[in-house]
This record gives structure tokens, sequence and C-alpha cells, in this order.
């Protein structure tokens, strides 16, 4: 399989943060999501991608042919949107148009009309226009999508996207994801930060979990999902249970974790309920894995 | 074959502000005039119509004002990390080089700003239509000070926090108003040879600090 992306052994270093040892390969042609709580170090990896943060250490290869050196070229194959603030705020759609048109070979007007209307942002050649800093969260970022997805690009990068949108442009957001795939079958990648993660599991084909600036799981979602099993059953078999599980929660009736798939029949001996899990309950259940192992530490 | 990562220097301005390099220099040059203008309707009316109410270095200090702040605002767009845009302005064509052509451009425009302020007073003066700088020499005070008042600005963008950055401005504004002020009793004495030497310095002063600021800016932030 082709790589989109393949990222070795990046390290950023801040004060009170390291984001350390980042070993992954995306794969070309799908959708993948990077998944972790607040201040897992997202947002420093998609930054780090997309040239706008440095990194200390580590190398990055794009497309199989281009490094961190070949900038010029990344800048217009790659999208990317950060989760908030991305233009400044006295801009009004009108000159997010004009300015895109300048800032990039790709950008196509009739898109970004077509795109805005989809949105319900408006006309951007109106003549009443409304300022960023005058529109609601959700509009700001719908505009920020318009403008990233009016680019011909082949890689997009996008910090939490769906964060601010409604459940209905959520919806939106993970067709013209899986539409921007198909467009060019095979060829372009999307990679985007989330915590909505029911909402966008339709359109994660590849999750990558980070924790504490770390990479600590990675693969196919259905892989995954074979990978792991989620358990529930009664509080009373919870305790023989829980040398099985890698992370759970527990209430005085009942209980519920994820293990490992090949657990599952000395699980299931035990009166346990087993389900294949969903992305999210996957999610919480190594994200709260990682947190029970950092608290340990 | 490499396609052409570069962008001209008005698209770069327009990348960063907006709006066209037209638009800006316009601005630029018609608030502080207004403000001015403003200031000699204001006082005219008020005194009854007396010209000797209007003195040279009130309507001076009134445009130093004006322009020092529009200048310091104008700077302060294209060099703030903390800004919103500033992670879109990092991903755009031509990257730090879009950056630089910007930067250098909105120094020039400022000095244009003040060159065609000093022309206009200048040829006002020549033409006896408002004698609004008395002497050529009061608009040479008023362009030095000006040019000095740019260079800080430049290296000022040294300091990351804008907050701090403009405190520290403020404080540096009153030094080179008393500068403007003392330029402005002292110049009728000053021979043309000083002028023309003090004109170069201040121009030199804004190369360099344009230079140091700029390579500063792609060390500590730009690559970090």
């Amino acid at each position: 399989m082709d790589t989109a992306l393949n990222i070795k052994d990046i390290t950023k270093k801040y004060k009170d943060f390291t984001l350390g040892g980042i070993d992954i390969e995306i794969p070309m042609g799908f959708s993948s999501a990077l998944i972790g709580a607040n201040g897992a170090g997202k947002t420093t990896l998609i930054d780090i991608i997309c040239g706008v943060t440095a990194n200390d250490a580590g190398t990055m290869e794009y497309f199989g042919k281009y490094t961190d050196n070949d900038r010029s070229e990344l800048r217009n194959m790659i999208g990317y949107c950060s989760s908030a603030n991305y233009f400044p705020m006295d801009w009004n759609l009108k000159k997010v148009a004009e300015v895109m048109d300048v800032a990039f070979d790709n950008f196509d007007r009739k898109k970004f009309s077509e795109l805005c209307d989809k949105f319900k942002l408006g006309d951007p050649s109106g003549k009443k226009q409304k300022k960023l800093m005058k529109m609601s969260d959700g509009n700001r970022m719908r505009t920020y999508l318009a403008a990233v997805l009016a680019r011909d690009t082949s890689l997009l990068v996008l910090d939490e996207p769906a964060s601010s949108l409604d459940p209905l442009a959520r919806d939106l957001l993970c067709d013209m994801f899986r539409d921007y795939l198909a467009e060019k079958d095979g060829e372009r990648t999307v990679i985007f930060s989330t915590h909505n993660i029911a909402d966008m599991e339709f359109v994660t084909d590849h999750a990558i979990f980070m924790a504490g600036g770390k990479v600590i799981e990675k693969g196919f979602v259905e892989d995954l999902k074979e990978k792991y099993i989620l358990v529930h059953g009664d509080a009373s078999v919870s305790e023989k249970a829980v040398p099985y599980l890698l992370s759970s929660t527990s209430n005085k009736t009942s209980f519920e974790g994820i293990a490992l798939a090949e657990d599952a029949e000395k699980l299931a001996a035990l009166d346990t309920a087993i389900e294949q899990p969903t992305l999210q309950q996957l999610s919480i259940g190594i994200l709260r894995k990682a947190e029970q192992d950092y608290e340990e530490k | 074959m490499k396609k052409n990562d570069s962008l001209p220097f008005w698209d770069a301005v327009k990348v960063y502000y907006g709006t066209s390099l037209v638009r800006i220099f316009i601005c630029m040059f018609l608030l502080p005039v207004s403000a001015v203008l403003l200031f000699v309707t204001s006082i005219f009316l008020m005194s009854g119509g007396k010209e000797e109410a209007l003195s040279v270095s009130s309507i001076g200090v009134i445009l130093f004002f004006c322009s020092a702040y529009m200048f310091f605002i104008m700077d302060v767009r294209v060099n703030s990390s903390n800004l919103p845009g500033w992670k879109f302005l990092k991903t755009v064509k031509g990257g730090f080089d879009t950056y630089a052509k910007a930067a250098v451009t909105i120094t020039a425009v400022s000095v244009l700003v003040v060159l065609l302020y000093s022309l206009i007073a200048a040829l006002l003066y020549i033409a006896d239509i408002v004698s609004l700088f008395n002497t050529p020499g009061a608009c040479f005070a008023l362009w030095i000070s000006e040019m000095v008042l740019i260079a800080v600005i430049v290296f000022l963008r040294l300091i990351e926090n804008t907050t701090v950055r403009l405190l520290a401005y403020s404080a540096v504004l009153f030094q080179v108003l008393l500068l403007y002020l003392l330029l402005l009793h002292t110049v009728k004495s000053m021979s043309a040879a000083v002028w023309i030497i003090s004109a170069a310095a201040s121009m030199l002063m804004i190369a360099v600090s344009s230079k140091v600021s700029i390579s500063y800016y792609k060390k500590k932030i730009w690559e970090n």
C-alpha cells in the first residue's frame, strides 16, 4: 500500500510538553483520524506535518518522494486548516476568496462559491458581507473549510474540523471528505483530528491514538475492531474479568471495558457479554488505558 | 521542474493585509492628513479665523503622532505571530519569502508616505499657499524624526509580545517626539550638508534594522 506520509521519530520539545518519537505511516487514499485527549499533541503533530511548526528531530516523507525541504511543492499539495483563527478576523468571504486566489495556485473561486452555498454561508461576491469576527464559531469553521476544500490538493490536513459544527454540518463534512477522496480515487488523503469520534466514525478509515505526546495505538479501524473486544457484565464477575481488561469502568451493578480479542474465550467463560466495539468505545478504552498507565507512573 | 513559488511584492502585501497596496498607501497617507485637517479647522474656527493660532510645532506633532501609530499598527499586522491568521500565512505560496516581501514593502510604504508629506509641505511652502511648516528646515525635522521612528518600529519587531511591543514603542515615541521638537528649534542653524548626512543616516538606520529584524524573525519565529 502506498503511503501519503511517512513520519519517522519526529520530536518537538516545549517548556512543558514534548511530542516524542512519533513514528507513523499514513496510508494514501484514506481518511486518517488523530484521536486523543486535550494536550495529547495532535495539533503540534498537524502543525509539524503542514510546516507551521518546525520539528526538533526526525524526518517526514510525503507521497514517497518529497521531504520537509520541498516546502514550495508541498505548500500547493497540502490543504491545511487550523481549528481556530485560521484567517484574520476582519476578513469576509469576499476577502477570503481574493486572498486565497493570490496565495495558492490551485484555488478554484467557482468551487468556493459552491461550497459557501452548500455550507449556507452566502454569496462570496455579494455586496453585504459579514466579517469573520461577527460570525458564529460554526460559520467561521465552515468558511475555513470552504476555503481549503476549494483547492485542488493531494493531502487535506484539518485540525478539529468538526468541533464547532452542528450535527447536520458534521454530516455534510463527512460527505465532503468522501467526495474529496472519491474525486481522485487512491490519490488523495485526509488527516484530521477530532473529539467527535461518534459523528466522524463513518468517515474514519484509519486511526491514530495519541496520549502525552506519543502515539499509543494506530491502524485501520476495521483491524482495530478485530484486535479489541468490548466486554460488559455483572459487577459480580468484574473482579475475575479485570486481569484481562485493558481498561474498564464499573458501578454497583455492572462493568464495561475493552480487552484484546485473543482473550475473548476466557472472558466469555466468565459469563460476560462480548461485542465488537465502535470506534467511540474503542477510543474511550484505549485513551483510558493510557490515562491509567500515566497515573501509575 | 520546480513551480515558481514566489509572489510579487504587491501580492505579498495583498496576502498579509487582505487589501491592495494602493489602498494601503492611500489609507496610510490620508488618515494622518485628515487628522491634521480636522485639527487645523478646529483651531482656526475656535480662534475666530486667526492664522497665528496655528503653530508649526502643533501641526507637526499631530501629523507625527497620527502617522506614528498608523505605521506601528500596519507593521504589527505583518509582524505578529500571535494574531489570528498567522498559521494560514505560514502556509501560503512563497512562505518566508512572502513574509519578507510584505514586511519590507510596508516599511517602504511608510517611508514613501513621509516623503509625500514632506513634498506636499514643501510645495505648499514654495507656492506660498499655506506655510504649514514655515521653513524647509522644519519640514526636514519631521522627515528625520519620522525616519528614526520607522527604524524603531522595525527594530521593535524583535519583541514578540505585541502588548509589550506597543508599550515599548509608546515609550520610545515620546523620545523621538522630543528629538523632533529639538530639531525643529535647531534646524535653522544647521547647514544643508548636515541635513543631507542626517537624512542618509536615518535611511541607513531603517535598512539595518530591517535586515536585523527579518533575519531574527526567520530564525527565532518562522523556523521555530
